[in-house]
């Protein structure tokens, strides 16, 4: 049996010359051979494939566990920031001007300090009228 | 996760309501309502306004530019709706006893009870508060801004002289 060593050896006219000599007869079980070796070949690579996809898969998956650990505080952080927000900017935004025209703010100012004037006179007509009271229990008691 | 989701919720709407008291939010949250008068006048209104000479008030005349040009804003809530008037008037007790308030004033007369409140520093007033509570209605009237103590008690001094 020739070694690789003796093949590499020959020359390509060697080689058409051995080739073409048919009274070197080919085992009959080559072809078979080649063919399970080339399955074998197939399968093997389709295991390795299956191997490459299987750990592709695990990591994918272990990817999406993790986003979708994420994605519901994520989602619910988002949901109370923007309405946070809206409550908050709702409740200390600047309200809108009840009058356009200053002459009309005036008048309104004018009936505030009214109203508060005369509700604290109304307190001192009752401090007043409860003073006379005050004076003759002082007296009494002197 | 459910759990921790729902918490956070809820701190949410504790923070929500917090703000709502505020002074402002309390306006914004009533000044839409049908059963409320609102009325705000804001400082730039104020500066449009100009330099108010004086203003009658409890039948003499009063200087109130000086407290005028150092507003912020001024606001009044006012409702005759039973269940809006107890709704403000909570939220107000609740925002006045949170800032700390002062009770300058308490007047009760023929089944209406009167309250103005002062926050502030010892020589400002940062915000003014009168509440008139009858047993359906409820106004509020809030001045915001840095009005001088003195000022605003002068102001109070002359209303209650002008009665005499």
């Amino acid at each position: 049996m020739k070694r690789l060593e003796d093949i590499d050896r020959l020359s390509a006219l060697d080689l058409d010359r051995i080739a073409s000599d048919e009274s070197i007869k080919v085992p009959v079980t080559l072809k078979r051979d080649i063919a399970v070796t080339a399955r074998a070949l197939e399968m093997a690579s389709k295991e390795e494939e299956e191997i490459v996809e299987e750990k592709r898969s695990a990591t994918h998956t272990r990817y999406r566990k993790i986003l979708k650990m994420i994605s519901y505080p994520a989602a619910a952080v988002a949901v109370i920031t923007i309405g946070m927000g809206l409550s908050f900017q709702d409740s200390v935004s600047s309200p809108k001007d009840t009058f356009d025209d200053p002459r009309m703010a005036y008048v309104q100012m004018e009936q505030v300090f009214g109203f508060i004037s005369e509700k604290m006179n109304a307190g001192m007509d009752i401090a007043n009228a409860a003073e006379p009271v005050l004076e003759k229990t002082i007296n009494a008691l002197k | 996760m459910r759990r921790l989701t729902v918490l956070v919720a809820a701190l949410f709407m504790l923070t929500a309501n917090v703000w709502a008291q505020d002074s402002k939010g309390i306006y914004n949250k009533y000044s839409d309502n049908e059963e409320v008068s609102a009325v705000y006048i804001s400082a730039a209104m104020f500066k449009l306004m100009g330099k108010v000479p004086s203003m009658d008030v409890g039948g003499g005349s009063m200087d109130i530019g000086s407290i005028i040009k150092n507003l912020d804003c001024m606001y009044i809530l006012d409702s005759d709706d039973p269940i809006v008037s107890k709704n403000i008037k909570e939220d107000v007790s609740k925002y006045i006893s949170k800032y700390k308030f002062e009770l300058l004033m308490e007047i009760k007369d023929k089944g209406e009870v009167v309250r103005i409140y002062t926050t502030g520093s010892e020589k400002t007033v940062t915000q003014f508060i009168m509440t008139a509570a009858e047993a359906d209605a409820f106004t509020l009237i809030c001045l915001d801004g840095t009005m001088s103590r003195a000022e605003l008690e002068k102001l109070i001094a002359k209303a209650t002289q002008d009665m005499d």
